[in-house]
């Protein structure tokens, strides 16, 4: 059976907070992470429905977070959120097999859409 | 403003005396104003380097030769004091503005002195002391003219320097600040989406509306600052005309007394980035605005239509005073604008979108009155890019 539940990764905790609200309504269980590093240490213990991160968060960043989710079996989808559309690193999060990039603003009706699309096709 | 003028005719010896001979010139010079007129801007339309410099035609070259003739009569008339200065200091910066090439105010200074010499050598022909003095008191005023001109020169295009510093540092300021808002913005926005779902009644919802608008507002805000300090590659999907049409004005507040008609011609595939070309329209239709202040109607026309095989052009045109000929080269510039309140972005926004997307910006004079802006766009922008960008004019 697919996971379902979406871990949250921002240094900006009151947005993921609201996003882990907003997703749990949809009923999917949200577990809210503030930093990268504690991050990956979730991803190596537990199987995600999916992974909405930041890209640019202080000490682990976004990138790190994807790549453990990509060292599972099988790789748990990202969806990456960054203030920058022409990040240069958004060329490494789709190296290491980000499919989804938001930038900010991101409305959240869209990303609500996008995680259903996400968790029930199981793709990413 | 202040002033050397002083210390200039000190310098020269020009004095009471030296203003009391240019004046007594004046009638017998009169007469030969328009030929010395005629004769100098022929120079400058047969030397590309200077002729590059006006570009209002015909037209132009006619004002511009009638303003020489009383450039002339006041040097000789006089009086040679402070409102003089500041006349003189004002085609100092009309030149920085025209983007006229320093060197030739001292050519052109050159041009008009042999003509005068031509002139009083003939017309004073009989009196060789008068024809010495007339010429010393000449060669002053002419060396104060070009004193002046080329102080005011220097200063102004420091300043335009300056100006365009300030301008990359507040755009640096700018940037940061939009990606701080970037965040709280986000927080109000999906808590906006959370208490839609709680609150029940309608005066709630209509205030939560109102919140979510104005956040919608501020995240416009911040792209538009962003998109001004930083040039982010353009997202090219298939954009829909009147969509983007109907976007664009629902972001520009039109004045009472002011039309907009918005026309998208069916059959046009724009393939571009939504945000930039919707960010085109409402910095068009926001200058046309500002053109038509203070008249009490006015009329603005926008327009998508195909312009050839490859192309499809957007185009604003507003029924407002036009283009100042001499800034037409150069509307697209940063920081060049006519209007006082303005800092002169929004159009070098437009160019930096149309480049972006391999298109180009053209802003014209209709023959009818008003200005006209065609923004040209490649139907497949990155087929485009691969044969190299067109040029904006």
């Amino acid at each position: 059976m697919t996971p379902t539940s979406v871990l949250i990764v921002d240094d900006n905790v009151e947005l993921a907070e609201n996003l882990g609200e907003v997703l749990a309504d949809e009923g999917y269980p949200c577990e809210i992470e503030a930093t990268g590093s504690g991050a990956i240490r979730r991803i190596e213990q537990k199987e995600y429905g999916l992974i909405i991160t930041d890209l640019r968060m202080h000490g682990t960043d976004g990138l790190a977070v994807a790549a453990a989710a990509r060292r599972r079996t099988p790789p748990t989808p990202v969806v990456m959120i960054t203030a920058f559309a022409c990040d240069p690193q958004l060329e490494a999060a789709r190296a290491v097999g980000v499919a989804d990039v938001f930038t900010k603003p991101v409305d959240t009706s869209v990303l609500v859409a996008l995680v259903k699309q996400r968790i029930s096709h199981g793709d990413g | 403003m202040p002033t050397f003028l002083p210390d200039i005719k000190a310098y020269l010896g020009f004095d009471d005396h030296d203003s009391a001979v240019l004046a007594s010139l004046l009638p017998m010079m009169t007469a030969h104003f328009p030929d010395i007129s005629e004769h100098f801007y022929a120079r400058i339309l047969a030397h590309p380097g200077a002729h590059a410099s006006i570009t209002g035609g015909e037209e132009q070259v006619e004002r511009l030769k009638r303003t020489l003739v009383e450039w002339m009569e006041s040097g000789l008339r006089g009086p040679h004091d402070q409102a003089f200065y500041e006349r003189r200091a004002r085609i100092g910066r009309r030149h920085v503005t025209i983007g006229l090439p320093q060197h030739y105010m001292v050519t052109a200074i050159g041009v008009m002195r042999q003509d005068y010499e031509r002139v009083i050598s003939k017309v004073l022909a009989q009196d060789p002391v008068a024809q010495a003095r007339a010429m010393q008191a000449l060669h002053r005023l002419f060396d104060i003219e070009l004193a002046i001109m080329l102080q005011t020169y220097r200063i102004d295009s420091e300043e335009r320097l300056r100006r365009g510093e300030r301008l990359v540092t507040i755009g640096m300021i700018a940037a940061g600040i939009g990606h701080d808002l970037r965040n709280p913005l986000g927080v109000i926005e999906s808590s906006v989406f959370l208490l839609r779902r709680q609150v029940e009644d309608d005066r709630g919802r209509r205030h939560l509306d109102k919140i979510n608008n104005q956040v919608h507002r501020c995240n416009r805000i911040v792209t538009a600052l962003l998109e001004l300090a930083g040039s982010r590659a353009p997202n090219f999907v298939e954009v829909d005309a009147n969509e983007m049409l109907r976007s664009a004005m629902g972001s520009v507040p039109v004045p009472d007394g002011v039309r907009v008609d918005t026309d998208a011609a069916k059959g046009v595939v724009m393939r571009g980035d939504a945000t930039l070309l919707e960010q085109v329209v409402i910095n068009l239709v926001t200058n046309s605005i500002e053109a038509l202040q203070n008249r009490a109607h006015g009329h603005i026309s926008v327009r998508i239509h195909p312009y050839d095989s490859e192309r499809y052009a957007i185009t604003v045109a507003d029924d407002g005073p036009g283009f100042e000929p001499e800034l037409l080269p150069r509307v697209f510039e940063p920081l060049v604008t006519s209007r006082a309140s303005g800092i002169g972005l929004g159009l070098a926004l437009v160019r930096n979108v149309a480049e972006r997307h391999c298109g180009a910006a053209q802003a014209q004079n209709r023959p009818e009155g008003g200005a006209i802006v065609t923004v040209l766009l490649p139907s497949d922008p990155a087929a485009q890019a691969a044969r190299g960008p067109a040029t904006s004019s």
